[in-house]
């Protein structure tokens, strides 16, 4: 178990109601249970969680190994939703 | 020419960046603006933001495609912050030996813009409402 920041960008931040929050989880995908639970009040909120693609630390994670990913401490995750340049 | 900055961004001075290549005989532009509409609802404005890393991923996507075109010249820039309808949001210019390897490329760099550079959009509606664009629906512009 480590103690991570989730840091929400765009839509998510819009979603959370926040910029960033700290859980303890041991796996990426411990992590993002927790702050849908936290923030069920939230309609947009899981749906967004559902489309977005993550960092660690600054690197992306790959589809569906959110399971495998294993949070170090301090660990910084990213929520990134899907991109609209252009 | 290669960045994401708040200030206006002028086609003269992209031109500019790329025109001046001996090598090259055709220099293809791409020019992405804001639009009044979309999916049927008039747009008043919207605004850009973007992820600390989008400059190093901007660079990734012209790299590639520097990597699979002879491209002798290249800039892309892309705007941020809050855009009025018709206002430019994106600039993409490549100068290539002949014009077809000039549209390809540019076409594979807005296209990898779209897709792969952490940039979000955040339009607001003549009828009131507002949508993160891609995130809220599955229709992007």
């Amino acid at each position: 178990m480590a103690t991570v920041t989730i840091r929400y960008w765009a839509a998510a931040k819009h979603a959370a109601g926040i910029t960033e929050e700290s859980v303890d989880a041991r796996t990426l995908a411990d992590a993002l249970d927790i702050a849908r639970q936290r923030h069920s009040d939230s309609s947009r909120f899981s749906d967004v969680l559902g489309i977005s693609s993550f960092l660690i630390d600054e690197k992306p994670v790959g589809r569906n190994a959110n399971d495998v990913v294993v949070l170090g401490e301090k660990t910084i995750i990213e929520v990134l939703p899907p991109f609209a340049g252009g | 020419m290669l960045g994401v900055g708040e200030a206006p961004l002028s086609v003269a001075d992209v031109y500019a960046s790329v025109c001046d290549v001996p090598s090259a005989g055709g220099i293809d532009m791409f020019v992405g603006v804001v639009r009044d509409e979309d999916n049927g609802r008039g747009v008043t404005k919207l605004s850009y933001s973007a992820h600390p890393t989008v400059e190093t991923s901007l660079r990734e996507v012209v790299e590639k495609a520097i990597g699979q075109y002879p491209v002798h010249a290249v800039s892309a820039v892309h705007r941020v912050g809050d855009l009025e309808i018709g206002d430019i949001a994106v600039i993409v210019a490549v100068a290539t030996p002949r014009r077809a390897e000039a549209f390809e490329a540019c076409r594979q760099i807005i296209d990898d813009i779209k897709n792969t550079v952490p940039i979000w959009k955040h339009q607001l509606f003549t009828d009131g409402g507002s949508e993160w664009v891609g995130a809220e629906s599955q229709t992007a512009g």
